[in-house]
């Protein structure tokens, strides 16, 4: 339970950290509170660290545009903390919610957390609902990349050697949007076996930008447009949760290799978490 | 150990120090073997447990999930701080000892920084407020419900009956 | 001041240590020139070692020293004490020799300057094996053609058969109007201390003597095998039980790396240590609980069970470990419970699997048999449509009964012999501390409503304060203050407390004024350990006699100083003074001076000091007993279990202390939920486990625990000149059973029926429910 051998820089520009993170084995330093313990248990070897904590401005939390830009370096407590947080992006409140325990928060980034893309995570299913868009940088170049592109499987995302987030972008929600989070695990604070990311708009009772991702059924968050749309859809006096979750059960039933427990699950979720943002409006 | 260290600067407990360490050197070792502060334990290494919880600039973290060189510049507050100089227990320690809020005692320390470190913050913290810290911490001998009473009365509120 | 200390929640002398991190666990011991030790296990369930290639790893910088088996060929195995004559000695060694069994299994160890580097090094030895059949699965296993054999000279995986044979169970049979069998199986799960093991040798005693600091529940005996498997006299060692963080019976296991670490720091001449992984932990230390239990009962017309036989197999991993047939003799003698049942056949096998192996955890064999009678008690009630309360009573001895000899026995323990308790008064009491009317009716509203709720109930009957004895010193210095050295090893049970209650009480001092040693066998001459739920009661009872003994000596003392007649003299308030005299006395403290060896030794005194030694022997085993019940509700969307409500009447005797006696029944709870409800060790088919430390082995958290009222009865034991029984394991033993009641009780009504204790994990339970149509999936 201890770290195999490794060197270690901390630069303080983010030029020399892409720099040293163009060597090869290099592996950037975030929060750590994933890396870490699997440094610890010898599963990752980097030949050296690149610790990001002296890089300046990767702190930031700034909306501007209709967009909120939280930079990599962002922990969960601080995200949850941000006014700036809770008025354009509900639904990363509702989630962090169920991220690991506040020891883990105070340290773990949001982007760290997405780089990892472990399928019980709940950041994921956020950043795919909202369509969030990351920012990857290198020595030479810069490239964007949405969520939903960026989550290639369990434990791969799509970033290259050499490569850091620099940014997440959200788009701000529209007003009168409600947000719910719901997971099942085998108990607190342990990894999700299913959950359900819901964003939703209600305006004069009708919704509108709903955004329903689930996790656990494939091993990246999976968007159930259908339920949107039916949702979207629905004419006035609509039992809004019971529509979500048979939509749900149809959407999630006809899919190939989902997973039996959270296909299962994840129907009924569904309506809860419509059903919980609909008593919140 | 591996070759690479570096010189880092860290007070604990409100005392300076100043320690060359190996890069890989787990904050939770520095502790331990480096100043000595036992009363920090490890129960996995692996983030679920908060038996090493430790307070780093005010917060609570995993020291078993920091290397020691990340804490380079940082204060650290461990068990060891937390009783007046001349021995006399913080408030916290007389309240877990009179609900019996501990049995083996190994996972504790890890508990009483997190509940120094809500209480600073929330003086009054409420029932939801403890169950969170609470999520962050195994323990293995009390079944939980005589920390729960502990950390009630800390908050003032009454032992039972606010469930 | 002290007198009616016993029976009252003193806060305890341990707790100020612990709280301010001043506590000294194993980890925390750091000696001059102290070396690190890794240990290289096995990767492969079964497999022939051909090759061991050591010298890259002997090469690495800091590296001193790599043992393998060839090492400590010499050496012999680390011994089971609960194995009897017909037993194949299926015994672990230090090291692996030419085979490994399971994944985990010590090969090789490696010693080095630091830590870290140790863990470098390990990496770098290199095992080459010839892969064996694997066998995994309990009944394959003890078959008559199993697809391996562990030991092949033996012939057979069943390592021993306990038997247990009482009045004539064919005839109640021939006799029965009902007949019901159910099989049921148990999980692999484990104690999962939050210290892990781990241990300190130091070779550097005088003349080579060792000391060896280990996390263990059982220092003496420790030193006694120790001595054993080297061949040397236990004079030459101390073991040393620093503070320990919790056991639950893991830690009452005599392990390889408390020899080869010996072997080590004896060989380069510096101590050695070496602290467990918790990925490791989950490999090599004890494993508990899997059984599978095939339970047949005679049922009368009236719902007597007139009788029971029980065929069981106990999946003990590779090895026999130090108390690894007490599983399968603990459940097999205990399997009634409170319940008459007069006639009554067991045949349980100690199988050898290619696991980790399993021994004790907390409760022992108990839990798993109370899970099957209750279970079974239910079942017949509800096949035979009587109420489940009512079917217990009719079938429950009663406090007249009592003592009543059940006509089995415990290996190691001896003859079961329930003593005292009130069974039936201790279901009734639970059933009004729980309102179960009240839960009944409210039940009965919740199905309408389609919510799946269960009500559960476990009567039970726990061997506790086991033997052979115990012991207690008991010394008074010049400075009046008492000092105890007990021979138990506690680790959390807050003993110390308990023991300096009744030594305070006794000598009538204020319990500051005592101090508790123990773990330490050059401090503590003699002793046995802790376990068995056995401390406060047995180590309890020593020190109490030690104490009184050294009450009577300080009178003898005290009335040559006073010049007056020992009858003369009275104790009062911890001193000695002429009765009717008040005011004209002798501190303890002048008395201890007095019987120093430098005065002349008193009159009528053979001994010199204020000090006295008590060993209690154990007559018989004192029998515990208790009632629990627990209501559960299970999310039919999510299978999710959730317990809402426990309470719980629990009778081990006299209590010396309510708080600390709740604390262990609230603890016991939670580790019979943590069991049930989420942690599991599996093995993939090539028996690698699937747990690598908490982050997949998930111990319940406060969220999971529900509210518990305990209430208490009190049935002394004669066989306790106290009357105390034990209270260590109850909580776990009931839990077990009434927690897997209530969910058998809430998925009956779907005609969902349970056989076994999940564990009841969302996607199990949903599994269940969505087989039989329910929940939103099927």
């Amino acid at each position: 339970m201890k770290p195999a051998p490794f060197d270690y820089e901390s630069p303080v520009t983010l030029d020399d950290a892409l720099a040293l993170l163009d060597r090869p084995g290099a592996c950037p330093l975030a929060g750590g509170q994933s890396l870490i313990p699997n440094l610890s248990m010898r599963r990752t070897r980097p030949d050296l660290l690149v610790d990001l904590r002296r890089v300046p401005d990767l702190r930031s939390i700034e909306t501007n545009a209709g967009t909120l830009r939280i930079g990599p370096m962002v922990t969960f407590a601080e995200a949850a903390a941000s006014p700036e947080v809770r008025d354009a992006c509900p639904l990363v409140i509702e989630a962090i919610r169920h991220v690991g325990s506040p020891a883990i928060r105070n340290r773990g980034t949001l982007a760290g957390n997405l780089v990892w893309a472990d399928p019980a995570s709940e950041l994921p299913l956020v950043a795919v609902a909202l369509g969030a868009v990351l920012t990857l940088r290198r020595r030479d170049g810069e490239r964007e990349v949405a969520a939903a592109d960026f989550l290639l499987g369990a434990f791969e995302c799509a970033i290259r050697p050499g490569e850091i987030v620099t940014s997440i972008r959200f788009p701000v929600a529209g007003p009168g949007a409600r947000a719910s989070f719901a997971e099942v695990s085998p108990r607190r604070n342990a990894p999700a076996l299913a959950a359900v990311a819901a964003q939703i708009e209600v305006v004069d009772g009708k919704v509108r930008a709903a955004r329903i991702v689930v996790g656990g059924v494939h091993p990246v968050p999976l968007r159930l447009t259908a339920v949107e749309v039916a949702l979207e859809d629905a004419g006035p006096g609509t039992d809004l949760p019971d529509l979500g979750a048979s939509v749900a059960k149809r959407a999630v039933g006809s899919l190939p290799d989902a997973a039996d427990y959270a296909s299962a699950v994840v129907p009924p979720l569904v309506g809860r978490t419509i059903a919980s943002i609909l008593a919140a409006s | 150990m591996g070759t690479d260290t570096r010189e880092i600067r860290v007070t604990v407990n409100g005392a300076p120090t100043r320690s060359t360490v190996p890069v890989r050197l787990l904050l939770s070792d520095f502790l331990r073997d480096v100043l000595g502060l036992t009363g920090t334990h490890v129960g996995c290494g692996q983030g679920p447990c908060g038996s090493c919880t430790v307070l780093a600039d005010g917060d609570t973290v995993r020291s078993c999930l920091m290397l020691a060189v990340q804490a380079d510049g940082m204060e650290i507050e461990t068990i060891e701080g937390v009783a007046a100089a001349d021995g006399t227990p913080h408030r916290i320690q007389e309240a877990f000892r009179e609900h019996h809020a501990l049995q083996c005692g190994f996972c504790t320390p890890g508990i009483v920084m997190a509940t120094v470190g809500l209480l600073r913050r929330t003086p009054c913290p409420s029932a939801a407020e403890r169950a969170e810290l609470m999520e962050g911490h195994l323990c293995r001998c009390t079944g939980y419900r005589n920390i729960d009473e502990a950390l009630a009365a800390l908050s003032g509120a009454e032992p039972r009956g606010e469930h | 001041m002290a007198v009616g200390l016993v029976g009252t929640s003193v806060r305890r002398i341990e707790d100020h240590r612990l709280l301010t991190g001043k506590a000294c666990y194993v980890a925390d011991i750091v000696l001059p020139q102290m070396l690190h030790m890794a240990v290289v296990r096995s990767t492969r369930a079964h497999a022939e070692i051909v090759e061991i290639r050591v010298d890259k790893a002997l090469a690495y910088p800091g590296v001193r020293l790599v043992l393998t088996g060839e090492d400590v060929r010499h050496l012999g195995p680390l011994p089971c004490i609960d194995l009897f004559p017909d037993s194949k000695p299926a015994l672990h060694r230090v090291l692996a020799l030419d085979k490994v069994r399971y994944v985990g299994e010590p090969i090789a160890v490696v010693i080095a300057d630091d830590g870290y580097a140790v863990e470098d090094a390990a990496e770098l030895v290199e095992v080459v094996y010839r892969d064996l059949p694997v066998v995994l699965d309990l009944g394959e296993a003890a078959s008559e053609a199993p697809p391996a054999l562990l030991y092949p000279e033996f012939d057979t995986n069943v390592a021993n058969v306990c038997r247990q044979e009482v009045g004539d169970p064919d005839a109640a049979f021939t006799d029965a109007a009902h007949v019901f069998e159910e099989t049921f199986r148990i999980h692999r799960y484990a104690a999962a201390p939050m210290e892990t093991r781990g241990v300190v040798a130091d070779p550097t005693g005088q003349g080579g003597r060792i000391t060896l600091h280990t996390s263990t529940q059982f220092p003496h005996l420790v030193r006694a095998f120790l001595g054993g498997v080297l061949g040397i006299p236990e004079s030459d060692i101390r073991v040393v039980a620093p503070d320990v963080g919790g056991g639950f019976g893991a830690k009452c296991e005599f392990y390889p790396e408390e020899v080869i670490s010996v072997v080590a720091a004896r060989r380069l001449g510096r101590p050695v240590r070496w602290i467990e992984g918790r990925q490791e932990h989950f490999v090599a230390t004890t494993h508990a609980r899997e059984q599978i239990h095939t339970m047949r009962a005679a049922v009368d017309a009236d719902g007597i069970v007139t009788a029971v036989t029980l065929r069981s197999l106990t999946s003990n991993g590779a090895a026999m470990f130090t108390l690894a047939t007490t599983p399968a003799s603990i459940s097999s003698a205990m399997l009634r419970g409170p319940y008459r049942i007069p006639n009554y056949r067991a045949e349980s096998l100690s199988v050898l699997t290619n696991k980790t192996p399993l021994a004790v955890y907390r409760g022992a064999g108990h839990p798993q048999a109370v899970l099957c009678m209750e279970l079974m008690m239910d079942r017949i009630a509800r096949d035979l449509g009587i109420d489940r309360i009512d079917l217990r009573r009719r079938n429950m001895l009663t406090k007249g009964e009592l003592p009543s000899d059940r006509g089995t026995a415990i290996v190691l323990a001896g003859k079961v012999v329930y003593d005292t308790g009130d069974y039936p008064g201790c279901l009734d009491q639970v059933l009004e501390l729980a309102g179960w009317d009240d839960r009944l009716r409210r039940q009965a509203e919740a199905r309408g409503e389609g919510r799946i709720v269960g009500l559960g109930v476990a009567c039970f009957v726990e061997e506790t304060a086991i033997g052979p004895y115990e012991t207690g010193h008991v010394r008074v210095d010049g400075s009046g203050k008492v000092t105890v050295l007990t021979g138990a090893s506690p680790h959390g049970q807050g003993t110390a407390t308990a023991i300096a209650q009744l030594v305070a009480e006794e000598l009538q001092i204020p319990i500051a004024d005592v101090t508790v040693r123990h773990g330490d066998t050059d401090v503590v001459a003699d002793g046995v350990g802790t376990f068995a739920s056995r401390g406060g009661a047995i180590a309890g009872a020593a020190a109490r006699l030690a104490a009184h003994k050294v009450r009577e000596k300080a009178v003898l003392i005290a009335s040559e100083l006073l010049e007056a007649a020992a009858v003369d003299v009275a104790w009062v308030d911890g001193r000695a003074e002429i009765v009717g005299v008040p005011g004209r006395g002798v501190t303890l403290a002048e008395i201890a001076r007095r019987a120093t060896a430098w005065n002349s030794l008193p009159a009528g005194l053979s001994s010199f000091n204020l000090d006295e030694v008590a060993h209690h022997q154990v007559p018989g085993i004192a029998f515990a007993n208790a009632a629990h019940v627990v209501e559960v509700e299970i999310d039919r969307d999510t299978g999710t279990v959730r317990v809402l409500d426990y309470a719980v009447v629990h009778d081990s005797g006299r209590i010396i202390n309510p708080m600390i006696v709740e604390g262990q029944v609230h603890g016991g709870i939670a580790q019979g939920l943590g069991g049930l409800l989420m942690e599991e060790i599996a093995y993939d088919a090539t028996g690698r486990p699937l747990v690598s430390g908490f982050q997949d082995y998930f111990l319940p958290t406060s969220a999971e625990m529900p509210d518990i009222r305990t209430g208490f009865m009190e049935s002394p034991t004669p066989l306790n000149p106290y009357g105390m029984k034990g209270a260590g394991e109850g909580g776990t033993t009931g839990a077990v059973g009434a927690i897997t009641g209530a969910i058998a009780d809430a998925l009956a009504p779907l005609g969902i029926r349970v056989a076994g204790d999940g564990p009841f994990t969302p996607p199990a339970v949903m599994a269940l429910l969505r087989a039989r149509g329910e929940g939103v999936g099927a």
